[in-house]
């Protein structure tokens, strides 16, 4: 039966009853402040009582799961319960066993100890471990790679190892069958601490503030622009589609154009006076053709291919029409 | 106390960040979008009132009409309207005054459709 309990402060994996599932051929190991570690493969960290803070509590609670919610402020009054993690075993129907851990420690300490952290299978306290095997040796003492421990209250402590004491038994710690109470290490700790996690979670915090300013103040901005082309369509009287009045501007532009070229016909076909010294006797416009009438004054032969070059350098359309006393000149737009 | 591990609210920073960033990324294209509607809704105004005035308004062709004619002091003249165009309509006049009243047509903003000069007389047929 594998059993997990998630730390209300941290995300902690706690495995009980797993141990079916942990690899037979790990090795345990005691983990101390001082201790070396020379095993290459998996191992089962067994926790010194130094690494973790323990109480017994007497709660009216129904589970530990309960129990873990409430760790937190329970702690709070003996220890800084910043970067904590908690795990609870129940001990009697109101009696809870409480572990509070620093995992970065823990981690550190793994480190020191020259264990590859990918190496690590389970985490044990000792606590839990070695008070199975002391009850059995009906003992109050134990030693563990030089450390001497003692029961105070069901409690594990350290002692000092010069403390002469009668008979003390030596724990073989490949030896211990482990408990089905194990915690692991948050594996997302390995690549972001704690401290770097906060730092880049107030910076990533500043810059989507400032980006969730811009893209307001960018809303705003939008809006006024919509306010503008509401301001621009309401300062003229028309109420067309800018479809419409693009179709409406299209026809202006091109009667303009149209009118332009008009005039510009009047007035160069009209210079012919001017440049040639005739007399127009009659001039009319109708579907984009200027007919004009030109009188002979005397008879020259030439004067009628000079207009007719002349008209020609602007308009092609010109066709010349010749009378006894006069000729037509008709020119296309 | 119920506490969150410092790394999910990483994560969550960086969920909220996504979402801010996509919400940013509309906003900028929404700002462009509305710029670019604004430029061109007042271009389109801008042109449309431009071309208006390239041109007499139908209300403006007679009222100028009249007032070259008034200025030329020419009695001949006749001014009628007929649906969407106006017929200039003068007989007996000089041909100074023949060409200054076509001159002065000519510089004006009107739709010019038609036009006949012969000596002694003018027509000319102004759309409106």
């Amino acid at each position: 039966m594998t059993k997990r309990v998630q730390s209300a402060k941290n995300l902690c994996k706690c495995n009980k009853g797993n141990q079916i599932l942990s690899p037979k051929n790990s090795k345990n190991f005691f983990l101390h402040s001082k201790s070396k570690s020379t095993i290459p493969e998996k191992v089962n960290i067994i926790l010194s009582p130094e690494l973790y803070w323990v109480r017994i509590f007497v709660l009216p609670m129904e589970n530990e799961k309960e129990v873990l919610h409430v760790m937190p402020s329970l702690f709070e009054e003996f220890i800084d319960i910043e970067n904590k993690n908690f795990y609870v075993k129940k001990l009697s129907t109101d009696r809870y066993l409480a572990f509070a851990y620093d995992e970065s420690l823990i981690i550190e300490t793994i480190k020191n100890a020259n264990i590859e952290l990918g190496n690590v299978n389970k985490i044990y306290f000792s606590q839990i471990e070695f008070l199975t095997m002391m009850n059995s040796l009906n003992t109050s003492y134990i030693k563990a790679d030089d450390n001497v421990f003692s029961l105070v209250d069901d409690i594990l402590v350290k002692i000092p190892s010069n403390i002469k004491i009668n008979t003390l038994h030596s724990i073989d710690i490949e030896k211990i069958a482990l408990s089905k109470e194990s915690i692991s290490i948050n594996s997302r700790s390995k690549y972001v601490d704690n401290k770097t996690s906060k730092t880049l979670s107030i910076l990533l915090a500043i810059v989507t503030i400032l980006f969730l300013i811009k893209t307001i103040i960018n809303y705003q901005t939008s809006e006024q622009y919509e306010q503008k082309v509401n301001e621009v369509k309401n300062s003229t009287s028309v109420s067309l589609s800018s479809i419409q009045l693009k179709s409406i501007t299209k026809k202006y532009e091109r009667l303009f154009v149209e009118q332009v070229k008009i005039r510009e016909l009047f007035e160069y076909v009209l210079n012919i006076r001017a440049t040639f010294h005739v007399k127009i006797s009659s001039l009319s416009f109708e579907n984009k053709t200027l007919k004009i009438k030109i009188d002979y004054e005397n008879k020259n032969s030439s004067l009628e291919s000079k207009i007719q070059n002349y008209l020609q350098k602007k308009y092609k359309k010109v066709y010349m029409k010749k009378r006894e006393t006069s000729f037509l000149v008709e020119v296309k737009l | 106390m119920k506490r969150i591990n410092s790394v999910t609210i990483l994560v969550i920073n960086i969920f909220l960040l996504l979402v801010v960033l996509n919400f940013y990324k509309n906003s900028v294209e929404n700002i462009e979008e509305s710029q670019k509607y604004l430029l061109e809704i007042q271009n389109v105004y801008s042109n449309y009132s431009q071309s208006k005035e390239s041109l007499y308004k139908s209300k403006q062709v007679e009222k100028v009409l009249r007032k070259i004619i008034k200025q030329l002091n020419m009695k001949n003249v006749t001014i009628v309207k007929t649906g969407k165009k106006l017929l200039l309509k003068g007989e007996n006049i000089s041909l100074k005054k023949q060409d200054r009243l076509f001159n002065k047509i000519l510089n004006e903003k009107f739709i010019i459709l038609k036009s006949s000069i012969e000596k002694g007389s003018i027509m000319m047929e102004i759309g409106l």
